[in-house]
C-alpha cells in the first residue's frame, strides 16, 4: 500500500459544533438542520496489487484485504463505498472507465459477484485485457468462453476465496447491503465508482511533465504516477443512508458527465502542471472533484497523521501476541493486528486527543499527548502507570506510592536478570534506563 | 425616554423586549426610530451583532381597583417557538426524532411532525441539546446572523450539512467548497462566490 493505513484513519466529529438558529412567531418560518455526510475512516489499495494497466487483482492483495475486513468488521454499521483512481495519462473518459473497472473488480471480490469479474474478463477495454495478463490469462485461457461457462465461474470463485481471507486465513465476504448504496442498484450506484484522473495524489511540475512527454521516459513517468493509481474505500458514519438519485457520482461504467458537474470552480488550475510538483496531503489542492475533496478532507487526510504504537502485555507482564486489538477514536473503531513482537500500531489524525484502547474485554482510556521525559518525576510516573505498576495520580510529586511502584518495578527487573539497585528513587539513572527499555519510549 | 440597545451575540428582539420589561417585541420593532433597522434586517429574531435597536419608553397604564382585595390582570404574551426541520443527508425527513429535547438542561415538551420538531420557548431560553440520528446536536437560539453577513452565510451552510467551518472568511478552502457544493446542489452557477442569488437560495433552503 502506498499509505500503509493499518486500519485506516479517522477524522474529527463535525456534529459537535453548536449550530445557530432563530426562534420565530411566524408560521412556516423554520431552521433546516441536515445531517452532514460523514466518512469516519478510509483504506487504500495501491497500484501494484493490480496487473499492469489492468483491473485484474493480484494475489498480493490478500494482506491488505485482511486489513479492510478487520476495519469493516470493527465498524459493522458503517456503510462503505469504493472509489477507483487512474493517473492522468491519456484520455479522461478512458481513465474514468479504467478506474471504474478496478473499483468494480474490488467490489466483486468483496461481495463474490463472480458475474462482474466475468463481465470484465469478457469485455476487455484497451490495455485492460485480462486475457493478455499472465496470471489471469493462464487462469482463464480456454476456460471462459463468451456466455460464461460454469467451470469459469468456479475458477473465479475459487480465486476470490483464495485471495479474500481474513487474518485467520478464513474466506470472508461483505454483504452488498453493507455498502452505501445498499447494493440496490445492479450497476453499483453509490457502492463503487471510478474517479478517473480527477483526483491525483501527485501533480507533476511543468519541468517533469515536459520530460515525461518524451516516449523514452514513459517508464519513469508511469513509475512516478503509480501513487495516483489506487482504489480507496471510505467508511461512513453509522447508519448513513443515501438516496441513489441524489448521489453525485456516476456509475463505474458511465462517462465523466456527472463528474464534471462536481468539479471545483478552479479545477483547471488544480489539474494544471505548476512550477513545482504538488502532492497530497501537503498541498491540499490536487483534487479536481470538489465532492471527493470534501470526503477526503472530512476523514482527516489533510492533517498530519500520527502513528501510535502500543506494546500489549497481559497481567503477568507477558506479551500478548497474534490477536487483534482496537482503538476507538471518535466514531471509528480502528483495528490493528498484534504481531509476534506484541506491537499494535494505529494511525490517527494529529488533532485526536483521546482514544479508548480495547484489548479483549478490557477498555483502557488513552490520552494522546506528549510523554513527559523520563528524567522528570511525571515521566517516571507515567511509564510506571502505563506498565501497570502505579495506580495513583501522575502528579509529578515523588510520594510514597510512587516510591513503592519504583521498588516493585526495580525488583521485577532484577528477577528478569538485569541487576539494578532497588532504590525507590525516581532520579536513579539505572531506573530511568530500564523504564525506557520496558516502555519502549 | 427612548434608549439605544446594541445587539450582542445571541440577542433577538423578543429577548431584548423581555429584558427591557416589554411583554413582546412589537412595541420596539414598530417604533418609527427602527425603520432603517427593519429595512436592513427584516426579521426581528435575526439581528446582527452591532445592530442598534431603539427601545421606546415603557407605556405606563394606571388601573383603579379597591384595596384589600385580590385582582387578576391578564397579559397576553406572544408565543415564541423554535421550529426545526430535521433532514438526513439525502434531504429526506429524519424518521427517528429525538426522544429527549433539553432546553438549557431541562426537558421540554415538544411537538413533532414528519421530520419537524416544534417547541415553545421563553425569550431567555438559549441552548437546546438533543440527539438526532445518533448525532448529538446543540443549537443556540437567536445566535444566527442575518443572511447579508458572512457569519449568516456560514451558519446556514453548517445547518444544511455543508460544513463551512468556524471561520468567517469566504476564502478558506472549507468555506469555499461548502458554497460551491451548495451552488451545485441547487443548480446555481458554481463560482464559489456569495452573490444575491446564492444568498436568497440559501435563506430559502434554510427556512429563514
Amino acid at each position: 500500500m502506498l499509505d500503509p493505513v493499518a486500519g485506516g484513519s479517522v477524522g474529527a466529529f463535525p456534529g459537535s459544533r453548536a449550530l445557530s438558529i432563530a426562534p420565530t412567531d411566524v408560521d412556516q418560518e423554520h431552521n433546516t438542520l441536515r445531517a452532514p455526510l460523514r466518512p469516519i475512516a478510509s483504506w487504500e489499495l495501491a497500484d501494484h496489487h493490480f496487473a499492469f494497466d489492468s483491473s485484474f487483482i493480484l494475489p498480493s492483495m490478500t494482506e491488505d484485504l485482511a486489513e479492510l475486513v478487520m476495519l469493516v468488521r470493527a465498524n459493522p454499521e458503517s456503510p462503505l463505498a469504493i472509489f477507483g483512481h487512474a493517473d492522468p495519462t491519456g484520455d479522461a473518459g478512458y481513465n474514468k472507465l479504467l478506474s471504474g473497472r478496478r473499483a468494480t473488480a474490488l467490489f466483486a471480490v468483496l461481495t463474490r459477484r463472480v458475474d462482474l469479474w466475468t463481465q470484465l474478463f469478457q469485455n476487455p477495454m484497451g490495455r485492460d485485457d485480462w486475457k493478455k495478463d499472465d496470471l489471469a490469462g493462464r487462469l482463464m485461457r480456454g476456460v471462459v468462453e463468451p456466455g460464461g461457462t460454469s467451470p469459469a465461474l468456479t475458477l473465479f470463485q475459487r480465486y476470490m476465496d483464495a485471495i479474500a481471507v481474513d487474518q485467520d486465513r478464513a474466506a470472508f465476504t461483505v454483504a452488498p447491503a453493507s455498502f452505501l448504496g445498499r447494493g440496490a442498484d445492479p450497476k453499483g450506484r453509490g457502492d463503487f465508482q471510478g474517479c478517473g484522473e480527477f483526483n491525483p495524489l501527485r501533480v507533476f511540475s511543468i519541468a517533469e511533465a515536459t520530460t515525461f512527454r518524451s516516449p523514452a521516459n514513459k517508464e519513469a513517468r508511469d513509475e512516478a504516477n503509480a501513487v495516483n493509481r489506487r482504489v480507496t474505500v471510505f467508511l461512513f458514519s453509522r447508519g448513513t443512508r443515501i438516496d441513489l438519485a441524489a448521489w453525485p457520482c456516476p456509475r463505474a461504467g458511465e462517462g465523466i458527465g456527472r463528474c464534471q458537474k462536481r468539479l471545483w470552480s478552479d479545477a483547471g488550475v488544480r489539474r494544471a502542471n505548476a512550477a513545482r510538483r504538488r502532492e497530497q496531503p501537503a498541498d491540499r489542492d490536487t483534487f479536481a472533484c470538489r465532492f471527493y475533496d470534501r470526503l477526503n478532507e472530512a476523514v482527516g487526510h489533510h492533517q498530519a497523521i500520527r502513528q501510535l504504537t502500543f506494546r500489549v502485555l497481559d497481567e503477568f507482564g507477558d506479551l500478548v501476541v497474534d490477536t487483534v486489538v482496537f482503538l476507538k477514536v471518535g466514531e471509528a473503531t480502528l483495528p490493528a493486528k498484534v504481531g509476534g513482537d506484541g506491537l499494535a500500531t494505529f494511525r490517527v489524525p494529529a488533532d485526536a486527543t483521546e482514544a479508548v484502547l480495547q484489548i479483549g474485554r478490557d477498555q483502557i482510556d488513552v490520552d494522546i499527548a506528549p510523554l513527559p521525559p523520563v528524567t522528570t518525576v511525571a515521566g517516571v510516573q507515567q511509564r510506571l502507570f502505563n506498565l501497570g505498576f502505579l495506580a495513583g495520580a501522575i502528579d509529578g510529586a515523588a510520594g510514597p506510592r510512587t516510591r513503592e511502584a519504583i521498588i516493585a518495578f526495580q525488583e521485577e527487573v532484577n528477577e528478569d536478570g538485569v541487576a539494578i539497585p532497588v532504590s525507590g528513587d525516581p532520579a536513579d539513572p539505572a531506573l530511568q534506563r530500564e523504564l525506557v527499555r520496558a516502555h519502549g519510549s | 425616554m427612548a434608549d439605544q440597545h446594541p445587539i450582542a451575540p445571541g440577542d433577538h428582539l423578543s429577548r431584548v423586549a423581555a429584558q427591557r420589561g416589554f411583554r413582546g417585541y412589537p412595541p420596539l420593532w414598530d417604533d418609527p426610530a427602527n425603520r432603517a433597522l427593519r429595512a436592513k434586517h427584516p426579521n426581528p429574531h435575526i439581528l446582527a451583532a452591532g445592530d442598534v435597536v431603539t427601545v421606546p419608553a415603557l407605556e405606563v397604564r394606571e388601573v383603579d381597583r379597591a384595596t384589600e382585595q385580590r385582582h387578576r390582570f391578564k397579559v397576553t404574551v406572544p408565543e415564541l417557538v423554535v421550529r426545526l426541520a430535521l433532514r438526513r443527508w439525502d434531504g429526506t425527513p429524519m424518521e427517528s426524532l429525538p426522544a429527549e429535547v433539553l432546553v438549557d438542561g431541562r426537558a421540554r415538551p415538544t411537538m413533532v411532525g414528519k421530520g419537524t420538531l416544534q417547541l415553545p420557548i421563553g425569550p431567555n431560553d438559549d441552548r437546546i441539546t438533543m440527539t438526532v440520528d445518533g448525532i448529538e446536536v446543540t443549537v443556540r437560539i437567536g445566535h444566527i446572523q442575518p443572511i447579508d453577513t458572512v457569519a449568516g452565510v456560514r451558519e446556514r451552510l453548517n445547518n444544511l450539512g455543508y460544513d463551512a467551518g468556524d471561520r468567517d472568511d469566504f476564502q478558506t478552502l472549507q468555506f469555499r467548497s461548502a458554497v460551491e457544493e451548495f451552488q451545485c446542489d441547487r443548480g446555481l452557477p458554481v463560482d464559489g462566490k456569495v452573490g444575491p442569488a446564492t444568498r436568497a437560495a440559501l435563506a430559502r433552503a434554510h427556512g429563514c
